[in-house]
């Protein structure tokens, strides 16, 4: 269908799967982006690695 | 065929945890390799080295620290991995690079046979044909790979580990590509299925594929090993 879609959620494994690129947003501001897989697995920023580390691996 | 299809120069690669007080780990202090055409490089060293972390990296799943990756796509010029746009990695990774892990990671409730044939019919647009012949194909793979044919229009969540692996194993070398990333992809199959594997690992160096593998079942590295590369050369302290 060639649709472009921005999917807004904390639910990372759902991320994982229909998602090619991640935006990690805190207080209003862009922290972090790149590929979803890259942000799941190696976060660069602290509040990725917070992010990433609250919950069962997605 | 002596054409490098990966050239990795002076990689280095630490993880900074930022709520560990900054711990800093350092996994490659610098990573020179070249892989051509035909080649099966076979990654040794021990648990806990970075074999892992240096697919990753080539994947672009891990991000540098330092250093180069350079990948050879079938055309155009080579692809600087760690300077690449998530588009350009995009395009790699369908293209260019294929990783075979351990592990199958779908959408959920889709067939076994529409997830092998996926990455063909993803380049077949609408071509109903075309279709038709990425599930062709995927049937092949999975009668060769003994994945009953009572599974195949069953999703392989229900599947046993052996049968997942083989799924994902499928998946992720129908699409012939110039570059193979191996993370253990016999790690739970029987001897039938591993020497399955190990032919199709000679197959696609056959065809001119590079590939970089890790094995911790010695037998099947020394099977499809045209070099040996050991990680530890990769760290300073070593």
């Amino acid at each position: 269908m060639q649709l472009a879609a921005i999917i807004v959620t904390h639910d990372l494994a759902v991320a994982r799967l229909l998602a090619h690129r991640m935006v990690v947003m805190q207080r209003g501001r862009v922290v972090e982006s790149g590929l979803t897989d890259q942000l799941l697995d190696d976060p660069q920023h602290p509040y990725t690695q917070l992010l990433v580390s609250s919950v069962l691996q997605p | 065929m002596n054409r490098p299809l990966l050239q990795i120069e002076g990689l280095a690669k630490s993880f900074i945890l930022h709520h560990q007080n900054e711990l800093e780990l350092s996994v490659f202090d610098r990573v020179d390799l070249s892989v051509s055409a035909g080649e099966c490089v076979v990654l040794d060293g021990a648990s806990g080295l970075g074999k892992s972390t240096l697919l990753k990296l080539i994947y672009a799943n891990y991000r540098a620290s330092a250093g180069s990756i350079r990948v050879q796509p079938a055309e155009g010029d080579a692809v600087e991995v760690t300077a690449a746009s998530p588009r350009e990695l995009v395009s790699l990774r369908r293209h260019t690079i294929g990783y075979v892990s351990q592990f199958l990671r779908v959408i959920p409730r889709i067939a076994a046979l529409d997830v092998v044939a996926e990455p063909l019919a993803e380049d077949a647009g609408d071509d109903a044909g075309a279709i038709e012949l990425a599930r062709e194909q995927a049937r092949a793979w999975l009668t060769r790979l003994r994945i009953p044919e009572r599974l195949w229009h069953l999703p392989p969540a229900t599947f046993s580990g052996g049968e997942q692996q083989r799924i994902n194993i499928a998946r992720n070398m129908i699409k012939p590509k110039p570059l193979l990333l191996l993370d253990e992809p016999t790690a739970s199959l029987d001897s039938a299925n591993t020497r399955t594997v190990i032919e199709l690992i000679r197959e696609a160096a056959a065809r001119g594929a590079a590939m970089v593998g890790i094995f911790h079942d010695s037998e099947v590295g020394a099977a499809v090993a045209t070099r040996r590369v050991n990680v530890a050369d990769f760290r300073r302290s070593s």
